[in-house]
């Protein structure tokens, strides 16, 4: 009985503590409310923090001196630089894929700038921006490797062979496979480096990745990897803000918008053919009737 | 940024390397020695506490034992850091990857202590405290020398595990090797040679801590 007495008090203090926690939280909650909004907390800050990551080439990546480099850190300059004037005074917050949405919610970055594809589910937690970039899956092929191009592998499919496709871990990693390659089995790696891998050393036979990625790394390293010329699934990417940040999540849409069609464009144009190679898409706003609306 | 090398590239991010290699040995060192302190501590409060000790310390152990080193990394990356940012204080990257290691390792080490200070004949204590020994001297110059003997080599083994574990830090985004790997292999594309590179450097890592702990074992024995 003394036992069960003890275990009991136990128990309501564990409770106890429990509420303690939460009811802290909600008194804060109410003061929170009255904060000002994050454009005016990161101006006073005078420093923009982003959330990234340093694995994806070429969108955020580490170069030898430790600095981040790729297209979403040139965003993120080009962001800093609509608010400050001065594209250096941003933060970069290291984050895995997994940690763009809680980092976000838990008020860790400002804003996310990592290839996030933009989904109605994923839009049921967060606010995305304005998309900056419209991304496709292809299929990258290893040079020395058994097939040349998408038709080689549709042939072989068709004559019985077994396929296998390396895809970055995903929650469409298995439906995107099966759009671009019906009856291919799909291995699921956890980073997209193991991806490029499973290619080279013939452990799959095509690599599902971004069209940008297969455009970077057929340029850069022939000897290794041949675009297989078929491409699919278009995805916006956008950055992603904290919901109910309307104010905030405005301005970005503002300076979004205006690098990719108004007085900013050259920021977006420089940064677009350092990454992605020239581009007949990539030109001087015309004048008239603005171009999203034609 | 075209790919290089794989031994030009080791050189060229030497620094990233050393930064992540400082990074990894800070985290899981710390972990390991925090770990220990409060392991100890926890272990004997267990052993011969009273009830109202006893009860609540061993239900902590035995539910931070039960629960993967991620998810633990996790929380306290998140929730204790919301608490923190309520009283208008932030965790770092790295701050909370060493507490999350060290409540892990301590927990661990608890038990050990526990284990290691049970299998000591209680005729030890009673034969303490007949000579007037306070209690913390029956620990200290009578119960734990024992103590250590036993525990030396399952510790050694919980320290090489805090230097593995330490690789899931990278999840949260603290530069260690893993992580340093991970951005290497982006960049280059050899994710094997990488990978095996990292695991030579974990391999001497944890030989270094195997030869220390011989060497303690050595010393206890020879006592």
């Amino acid at each position: 009985m003394k036992k069960m007495a003890q275990g009991a008090l136990v128990a309501v203090m564990i409770i106890g503590m429990m509420f303690c926690l939460v009811s802290c939280g909600d008194e804060k909650k109410d003061t929170a409310a009255k904060k000002p909004s994050k454009l005016q907390e990161v101006l006073n800050r005078g420093r923009l923090i982003v959330g990234t990551g340093s694995t994806n080439v070429p969108w955020h990546m580490k170069n030898d001196k430790g600095e981040y480099e790729g297209f979403d850190i040139e965003m993120g300059r080009i962001l800093a630089q609509a608010l400050f004037g001065d594209p250096s005074k941003v933060e970069f917050v290291e984050q895995s894929g997994d940690q763009r949405i809680p980092n976000l919610l838990a008020d860790k970055v400002d804003v996310c700038f990592q290839f996030m594809t933009i989904t109605p589910l994923r839009a049921q937690l967060i606010a995305f921006t304005v998309p900056y970039y419209t991304e496709g899956i292809g299929l990258i092929l290893a040079t020395n490797g058994k097939y040349k191009s998408y038709d080689d592998l549709i042939a072989a499919r068709d004559g019985g062979a077994s396929l296998t496709v390396a895809i970055l871990q995903n929650a469409d990693a298995a439906t995107n496979v099966q759009n671009l390659l019906k009856g291919a089995k799909d291995d699921q790696y956890e980073n997209q480096g193991l991806v490029y891998q499973a290619v080279t050393s013939g452990r799959a036979d095509a690599g599902a990745v971004d069209l940008s990625s297969i455009k970077w790394l057929a340029n850069s390293q022939p000897d290794l990897y041949r675009d297989s010329g078929f491409g699919l699934i278009p995805q916006n990417y956008g950055a992603g803000v904290k919901p109910d940040e309307q104010e905030w999540l405005n301005f970005i849409n503002t300076v979004l918008v205006d690098c990719m069609t108004g007085s900013t464009y050259e920021l977006y144009n420089q940064a677009y053919i350092k990454w992605f190679g020239e581009d007949e898409t990539i030109t001087m706003p015309p004048y008239g009737k603005p171009r999203i609306y034609r | 940024m075209t790919p290089i090398p794989f031994y030009d590239s080791l050189f060229q991010y030497r620094n990233a390397y050393l930064i992540g290699l400082v990074n990894t040995v800070v985290s899981s060192f710390s972990a390991i020695i925090i770990g220990a302190i409060l392991g100890v501590a926890i272990g004997i409060a267990v052993t011969y506490g009273n009830k109202y000790v006893k009860i609540p310390l061993r239900l902590l152990i035995d539910i931070i034992r039960g629960i993967p080193g991620l998810v633990i990394i996790f929380s306290i990356y998140y929730f204790l850091d919301a608490i923190m940012m309520m009283h208008g204080m932030r965790l770092s990257l790295m701050a909370a990857g060493i507490i999350a290691l060290s409540i892990t390792n301590a927990a661990q080490i608890a038990e050990l202590t526990r284990g290691a200070l049970q299998a000591i004949p209680n005729g030890q204590i009673e034969a303490g405290r007949a000579i007037g020994l306070r209690f913390w001297q029956i620990i200290l110059y009578i119960l734990m020398p024992q103590a250590l003997v036993q525990m030396l080599p399952p510790w050694v083994n919980s320290a090489t595990e805090t230097v593995k574990g330490s690789t899931l830090l990278s999840l949260i985004g603290v530069s260690q090797l893993l992580l340093v790997t991970q951005q290497m292999i982006a960049t280059n594309n050899q994710a094997l040679k990488y990978y095996i590179f990292i695991g030579v450097v974990f391999f001497v890592l944890n030989t270094f801590i195997e030869m220390v702990g011989k060497a303690f074992e050595k010393r206890l024995k020879t006592v």
